[in-house]
């Protein structure tokens, strides 16, 4: 609810702009209104899911076409006849998302860039339905049979930007919020998180389209006239310029883009033609002065402000229903199955991964015990990050099976495998914590139950009823759980300014969040000082303990002395194979291991009987 | 038909040009120049400039690549020093800034009106191929777009500068270390960038005429006609525009002026899904 009273609150505030101005105030007021609307879609796009999009201006024509040949054409009402055109242009942003999935960066760009261009054409070859090149005339605007004027309308675009800024806000601190900025930080961590890439790229790109509608359906009538000009290349870099000169990524930076570039203008109008040039001036001198735009530029003001709104859903109640609920939050309790009772949880049979024309496995093989700790050793290049990359789905295996609780992970892509690990109970870290910076450490935990959380972009941005609850329940399990692993420093502070170790404790939070049967640390201790690091072990045996479901965990070390130490079982490798698989004690006493670690090979070979050192 | 075809590749080899000149700047120095639209147009107006008061045709030619090189130069040296450590979208978004404000300079300076030029040398003249007649200017472009591309091709490949260029493009720091001064190589790519831009615009400027938004309506056929190439390759952008120009006027005669347009996306996208590569490259698509 606080959502929607907020949204409305500024919603009525700003739309109160529209009856104390004068007539022309007015109208420049929503024009910017209509452009901060547009503008917070595209930042949604390109600053928080970090997908570059030159199609704005399309969208936004999309929107301003569809609603006055829904309202002309087909004499539909006009509270039909925006929500429709705000749905033609979801659905367009939907199939250019999908169209354009597997391209990133300048490509992804270029073909946004081509689909605007293309719909220049249609614009212009429409005949009578789009006027071609002179473009359509708005009717004045009928809301359910009252005849609205110009300061009316004024008054509703500014309405809806208040109220559109205060939601996306909302959004982008929800579960779809969450994923689109772990996506934009790393592919692939956030496909190991459980998040789908390809729904979250398509839904960012059907969102933003939406907004870009709804900004064109404003424009439309506020205007009252539109042709294809207003929606070429000039006015989609225009767009761009907003969220570059009010910051990327940030709801505020939406609406200071769009302000300062109309209003400074204006104020100058004494500039008459070369208004387009003083934009390109500007825009180049706040790139070289303040490459984090006006929101970056007013950090103090800025977090004043984030200090003195409203802070959805970044409660800090602990919900004191599922305190017990330490280390099995969410989701279905013991729903891991296991094909027999003595099957193992983990099987490498003759697994083989080849990277161009290095063997990186060749032929590994070995076995984990449910619930036990497992060590994974061996020097440097013996293969052991590659065999869980393997497992992740993140290296293709071209010979030999990997199975989970006895059942043989066969038949999936290496791409499904990615997004099914935690379906599948697997969870695991890296090497250099990938934890996203802009999000803070509660939040960055909660990235791993994304795909136990259920809010989608509008449940999300709203926040009510069960998806609030839902949100408050997870909010206090990632507290607990970062609790449990002894995290001290900020929650809520970006992660960015989290040191190293507290990196990586948010990082083992976010992998626990997932309630994995299988978790695979990489290197957990490197970096760490060997007390930590012995107390990071002894950590993990008592989560151990603690978990209501057999809790397996792999743990590949440099450190063989921490292993040797604290492990149940251990394997060793050595060139991409496994040498033994033991107990700690028996491992260390194998000849192949010693000579792995000391490097007898050359001597062995030859002279048979090398002195012992 | 002959005509028609001719046409289209001299219309490629203006793309091939603006492509040319895109993938010289991207390969060394990673960026992706939206300005390089405004460069052609900048070359136009000097071609238009020069050709009222000198009708010698080297010293126009000089001009024309003299104004390249400056715009090259200015651009080096703001990308170089101004957006040192930026980020590849701050980049992106500074060519595409400083590319509305010489679209607008332009703009405030001539005014929306086009102009008439002649073709450089050869004036208007035209020319009999078979039963259909062509003008000679639209020969020397393909002619001169081939010539261009083959001279940049070899002196990649031949020359010291050349190979200390693509060790550059290679990796940055490498290059630096074995002693190559990297920062020459970087503004040598972007002034060379300028020159074929430059030179695209001398040689379009005598067909569609010479209007601010000259380069603007080429430079997304450039990037298409880059991809096309593979985005690495100096002659698969030449081969690229030249393919897109043939393809684009086939699919007028065959289905009408109306997807002309369109036609270029279409490639774009093709290519995009089904071949990576681009006809000619080697680098792959950045695919995520």
């Amino acid at each position: 609810m606080k959502v929607l009273v907020t949204a409305t609150v500024t919603g009525l505030a700003m739309a109160g702009l529209a009856f104390v101005l004068p007539p022309y105030d007015q109208y420049v007021v929503g024009r910017i209104a209509v452009l901060i609307v547009v503008t917070l879609g595209l930042n949604l796009l390109v600053g928080v899911a970090g997908l570059l999009s030159l199609a704005s201006a399309a969208f936004m024509g999309v929107g301003a076409y569809a609603v006055i040949i829904f309202v002309t054409a087909l004499k539909l009402p006009l509270a039909v006849a925006v929500p429709l055109a705000v749905l033609v242009a979801w659905i367009a942003g939907w199939i250019l998302g999908t169209v354009s999935l597997r391209l990133s960066g300048f490509y992804l760009a270029l073909v946004t860039l081509g689909f605007l261009l293309s719909f220049q054409v249609v614009l212009r070859r429409g005949g009578t339905l789009t006027g071609a090149g002179y473009g359509l005339v708005a009717p004045v605007p009928d809301l359910f049979g009252i005849q609205l004027t110009s300061q009316e309308w004024s008054a509703i675009a500014l309405f809806v930007a208040g109220a559109t800024a205060i939601l996306v806000h909302s959004l982008t601190r929800s579960r779809i919020g969450r994923a689109w900025l772990t996506m934009k930080f790393n592919e692939t961590a956030a496909e190991l998180c459980g998040i789908d890439l390809a729904r979250s790229k398509t839904s960012a790109f059907a969102a933003s389209a939406a907004l870009a509608a709804l900004g064109g359906c404003l424009y439309a009538y506020l205007v009252g006239a539109i042709s294809p000009e207003a929606f070429g290349i000039p006015t989609t870099v225009e767009h761009l310029s907003y969220i570059v000169v009010g910051g990327m990524g940030s709801v505020l930076g939406s609406v200071l883009g769009p302000t300062f570039l109309e209003l400074a203008p204006e104020l100058l109008r004494s500039l008459g033609e070369s208004r387009a040039l003083f934009f390109g001036v500007t825009l180049l001198l706040i790139l070289v002065v303040a490459p984090r735009g006006l929101a970056g530029l007013t950090q103090i003001a800025y977090r004043w402000a984030l200090s003195h709104l409203p802070d959805f859903g970044r409660d800090d109640r602990v919900d004191v229903v599922h305190a017990d609920a330490a280390l099995r939050p969410l989701g279905h309790r013991g729903r891991w199955k296991r094909l027999s009772a003595d099957a193992n949880e983990l099987d490498f049979h003759g697994v083989r991964v080849v990277y161009g024309g290095l063997v990186a496995l060749d032929g590994l093989s070995f076995s984990v015990a449910p619930g036990s700790l497992h060590g994974l050793i061996g020097p440097n290049g013996a293969g052991k990050t590659t065999a869980i990359n393997a497992l992740c789905g993140l290296s293709s295996v071209v010979a030999g099976e990997i199975s989970v609780g006895g059942e043989i992970l066969r038949g999936h892509s290496v791409r499904s495998r990615r997004h099914n690990l935690t379906r599948w109970g697997i969870a695991r870290t890296y090497q250099t914590p990938l934890v996203v910076p802009n999000l803070s450490a509660v939040e960055n935990v909660m990235v791993g139950m994304h795909s136990e959380l259920h809010a989608g972009i509008l449940t999300g941005a709203i926040n009510i009823g069960p998806v609030r609850r839902e949100e408050l329940r997870a909010r206090a399990i990632a507290k607990r759980l970062l609790e449990r692993l002894g995290f001290e420093g900020d929650w809520s502070a970006p992660a960015s300014t989290l040191g190293f170790a507290m990196l990586r404790k948010v990082e083992l939070a976010r992998a626990l969040a997932q309630a994995p049967r299988l978790l695979l640390l990489d290197e957990p201790t490197s970096g760490l000082e060997l007390p930590a690091a012995q107390a990071a072990v002894r950590l993990l045996r008592d989560l151990q303990q603690e978990a209501d479901h057999p809790l397996t965990i792999l743990i590949v070390e440099h450190n063989v002395p921490l292993i040797f130490g604290s492990c149940d079982r251990v394997t060793a490798m050595d060139q991409g194979r496994g040498l033994i698989t033991d107990r700690p004690e028996l491992v260390r006493r194998n000849t192949e291991v010693l000579d792995s670690y000391l490097g007898r090979h050359g001597h062995v070979g030859n002279s048979g009987n090398a002195p012992a050192h | 038909m002959i005509s028609l075809v001719i046409g289209g590749m001299a219309n490629g080899a203006i793309y091939g040009l603006v492509a040319l000149g895109i993938v010289l700047i991207f390969r060394t120095t990673g960026v992706v120049n939206f300005a390089q639209s405004e460069f052609l147009m900048a070359g136009a107006y000097a071609y238009l400039l020069v050709s009222l008061v000198q009708s010698n045709s080297l010293v126009q030619l000089v001009i024309v690549a003299a104004v390249g090189v400056a715009l090259g130069m200015v651009f080096f040296l703001v990308i170089r020093y101004l957006f040192k450590q930026a980020e590849e979208l701050q980049v992106l978004i500074a060519t595409l800034a400083m590319s509305i404000i010489l679209l607008n300079l332009a703009r405030v300076v001539f005014t929306d009106t086009p102009s008439r030029v002649s073709g450089w040398v050869f004036g208007d003249r035209t020319v009999a191929i078979g039963s259909s007649i062509v003008t000679v200017n639209s020969l020397l472009v393909l002619a001169g777009g081939l010539t261009v591309a083959f001279v940049i091709h070899f002196w990649l490949r031949f020359t010291d500068t050349g190979r200390a260029m693509r060790a550059v493009a290679e990796n940055r720091q490498h290059a630096a270390l074995s002693g190559i001064p990297v920062s020459r190589m970087l503004a040598i790519s972007w002034i060379l960038g300028g020159i074929m831009a430059a030179l695209g615009g001398l040689l379009l400027a005598p067909a569609v005429g010479v209007y601010p938004n000259v380069g603007q309506d080429v430079l997304f056929k450039g990037f298409v006609a880059a991809t096309l190439g593979g985005f690495d390759s100096v002659f698969g952008a030449m081969v690229g525009g030249v393919l897109l120009g043939v393809i684009e006027v086939l699919g007028v005669v065959f289905v009408g002026g109306d997807v002309k347009d369109v036609i270029s996306f279409g490639v774009l996208l093709l290519v995009l899904l089904a071949r990576p590569t681009g006809l000619l490259g080697r680098m792959a698509v950045r695919r995520t």
